[in-house]
């Protein structure tokens, strides 16, 4: 930690409550596929398909501000990016440097098409790190990928459950993409743009595919299944950007360019598979160009189940990761990097009766951290950059009005550093009234045979029950 | 105090073209009487109006109580105009006997007069104090009491109802924990459960008065992300790719559907 502490940030309810209101926040988003392929001696073997990040929010727009009003120009304004393997010594020889693009939904955008690894590194798996600063050399910090897992190249054999990570469960998310005659520049992916699916050469989508039961109606919800995604299943896949859907496929293994369909195999990690519509089985899911289409295989004379396929409707999967982080520099002054950002993994709630604690499960902790219930501080202590734990906030605090402690109340979590940097986090915490020990024992199904009197009987004793300290005030 | 009398100024102008201003003002130290008798009434209004249903058998009505003011000025003139108030009139009859009574309004009252009207005042209040003792009763009879108790005093019959009535209204509206705790508690799982430190006792201007006192608060949290993320999956829409060989046959409705032309222009 190496901030700079000018002059001690105002912190309070007020502040946080006003930041709670606009979340001038700033996300850094990293999709990246979950396995990588290594490249041996001099190949280059791309990631594919290619780690990208998407930066939203509105604190970036107002950190520029914030720069440019500190005297900095326009040209040291600007948000560059370079994205490694995590364990390259800082040479910017092995980064890529990002070309950050604004996206029509103000959404800037970049994509690190040349990324390898070579069979010199000899981890099992690695993360990519992006650094992110601003054109004056302003830094905003350094952000991690999920964990990458090394393959040396896709399984041929039929793929063991045991294998667990290199299946593809359902409910998980992939990327497909299709390379005419395995040729990169012909690389297209399967996307979504303005509610349509497309075949991009440019950006890509992470779907989510879930096995579906085939009692599927057309309303577009279908009883989802757990397990592993095996050949000869019924998946759908919908987009996680955008919730736009295929309708639903079977899912087919490819081999040379034929679609078989006696195989039940579990599908595995940058395998080549086909998608059969369900509703009309000649025909596969098929990119021209950058249109995605319906394709009609034509039998194979010779196999019974197999059918010939085009170059368009063969596609490959591969599972993804995304990982989000999102802070706000809005209560700080500090230009300090924002890095190491903590991630709570898991939360764990301990205690009750009139001290609850929570405990934070994650990374990147350190004593510089507080937890906030919503706009109240946690009385936080710090375990390990593992561990924390915090003491929940009794609910009066939240509600200036009585009534309020009837109705559930829910408040976001985020950890606050000690110079005012908020790190938002995906939970949220509720408090639920819960009411008075139940009755004293009933007369089993009293009250299925209870007549009126016996009912106001029963809601009078309860009143007088529950109300006593009324009775007891005159 | 204004505005409770206003309805009463009201009262005043409408009655005036049948009776003088003078003969209003003779019956000075009744009147003052009226007014705070009034005032309370005006209290009570507020119940007799909550709990119309129960108060039939007091035989005094919202309407009643303007009828007996409207005797007031009325009973001499008309035997006719009592709203059917039955007891009013009977109780009033001494001002029916007293027929030409309007003619001598114009002079002093007598002694014999005053202490007529002061009779029938005093009558009238007896009758007003009863009716709200009948509906305060009637409340009563209603509300929950321990069984060892003695009889509730007026403010807390009044202050046990709004209890009871805020308790019912939950009762109602929540799927109550009245009905079936046993099975609540069995279906749940084990709960955090914080007691809240409020110490301060409840007043009857808290809106939860007379609900059961709260046990505490039960603590969750909730991954917001995941449950956007099945949220955007119970909700997608399917779009589905169009199929060529059936392009040129419903060419236009096809092209509509999955891409507008005029998206391209656009």
């Amino acid at each position: 930690m190496d901030q700079s502490f000018s002059f001690p940030p105002v912190i309070n309810r007020d502040a946080v409550r006003q930041y709670l209101q606009f979340h001038p926040d700033q996300t850094v988003h990293i999709l990246h596929a979950k396995v990588a392929q290594k490249s041996y001696g001099n190949e280059k073997r791309f990631f594919c398909p290619p780690p990208c990040i998407y930066l939203s929010g509105p604190g970036w727009k107002l950190k520029q501000e914030h720069l440019k009003a500190s005297g900095l120009g326009e040209a040291s304004c600007r948000l560059c990016g370079y994205m490694s393997l995590d364990n390259t010594e800082g040479t910017q020889a092995d980064s890529f440097k990002l070309t950050l693009e604004e996206q029509s939904d103000n959404r800037m955008f970049a994509c690190a098409k040349s990324l390898y690894i070579s069979d010199t590194d000899k981890r099992k798996h690695f993360r990519l790190v992006l650094k992110l600063f601003f054109s004056g050399g302003q830094e905003v910090g350094s952000f991690y990928s999920r964990l990458i897992k090394v393959i040396s190249k896709p399984s041929q054999k039929r793929q063991s459950m045991k294998n667990a990570d290199l299946c593809i469960s359902s409910g998980s998310r992939v990327s497909l993409f299709n390379r005419l005659r395995s040729q990169t520049v012909s690389t297209r992916y399967l996307a979504v743009e303005d509610g349509a699916f497309v075949a991009s050469a440019r950006q890509w989508a992470a779907f989510t595919i879930t096995l579906v039961g085939d009692q599927s109606s057309d309303h577009g919800e279908y009883s989802v299944c757990e397990g592993y995604i095996c050949y000869g299943c019924v998946v759908q896949l919908v987009c996680t950007d955008t919730g736009v859907a295929l309708p639903p496929m079977v899912i087919r293994k490819v081999n040379k360019q034929h679609a078989i369909l006696d195989v039940d195999e579990p599908v595995s990690q940058l395998h080549k598979c086909a998608f059969q519509f369900k509703d009309n089985n000649q025909m596969y899911l098929c990119l021209s160009n950058e249109k995605i289409i319906q394709f009609q295989a034509s039998a194979c004379p010779k196999e019974r189940s197999r059918e010939l396929l085009n170059d368009g409707s063969c596609w490959t999967i591969i599972g993804t990761e995304t990982v989000e982080y999102t802070f706000s520099e809005s209560l700080t002054c500090s230009q300090g990097s924002i890095s190491p950002v903590p991630i709570i993994t898991a939360l764990e709630l301990n205690g009750g009766g009139h001290v609850a604690m929570l405990e934070l499960h994650g990374e990147n902790f350190g004593p510089h951290l507080k937890v906030w219930f919503g706009d109240v501080e946690a009385e936080t202590m710090f375990r390990s950059p593992k561990s924390m734990l915090c003491v929940v906030p009794d609910v009066s605090v939240f509600s200036g009005e009585w009534r309020w402690l009837r109705h559930p109340v829910t408040v976001p979590l985020s950890l606050l550093r000690l110079d005012g940097l908020i790190y938002r986090c995906p939970f949220s915490f509720t408090y639920t009234p819960e009411h008075s020990a139940p009755p004293p024992p009933r007369r089993p199904g009293a009250e299925h045979t209870a007549d009126g009197d016996t009912l106001i009987a029963t809601i009078h004793q309860e009143f007088t029950r529950t109300n006593f300290h009324l009775f007891m005030q005159s | 105090m204004d505005t409770v009398l206003d309805p009463f100024s009201g009262l005043d102008s409408f009655s005036s073209p049948y009776f003088d201003d003078d003969d209003f003002f003779t019956d000075h130290s009744s009147r003052d009487h009226l007014d705070t008798d009034e005032f309370l009434d005006d209290d009570v209004e507020f119940l007799t109006s909550q709990i119309q249903e129960y108060y039939k058998d007091s035989r005094i009505t919202h309407n009643g109580e303007y009828c007996d003011a409207g005797n007031f000025s009325f009973s001499s003139s008309s035997s006719t105009f009592s709203y059917g108030c039955a007891d009013s009139t009977s109780e009033l009859s001494p001002h029916r006997d007293d027929g030409p009574l309007i003619k001598r309004r114009r002079r002093m009252r007598s002694e014999a007069e005053m202490q007529q009207l002061r009779q029938a005042a005093n009558v009238r209040e007896r009758r007003r104090m009863q009716s709200i003792n009948d509906a305060f009763e009637g409340l009563r009879s209603h509300i929950p009491t321990l069984p060892y108790e003695k009889r509730l005093s007026k403010v807390d019959t009044l202050r046990l109802a709004i209890g009871y009535i805020n308790f019912l209204a939950e009762l109602v509206q929540s799927d109550m924990p009245i009905r079936n705790p046993h099975t609540d508690a069995l279906n749940q799982p084990k709960k955090v459960i914080i007691c809240h430190r409020g110490t301060r006792s409840p007043s009857p201007s808290d809106p939860d008065y007379g609900l059961p006192p709260l046990a505490g608060h039960s603590l969750s949290w909730t991954d917001e992300k995941q449950l956007k993320d099945q949220n955007i999956i119970r909700t997608a829409k399917v779009w589905t790719p169009e199929d060529p060989r059936k392009l040129h046959l419903k060419s236009s409705l096809n092209n509509i559907e999955n891409e507008p032309p005029f998206d391209l222009i656009s």
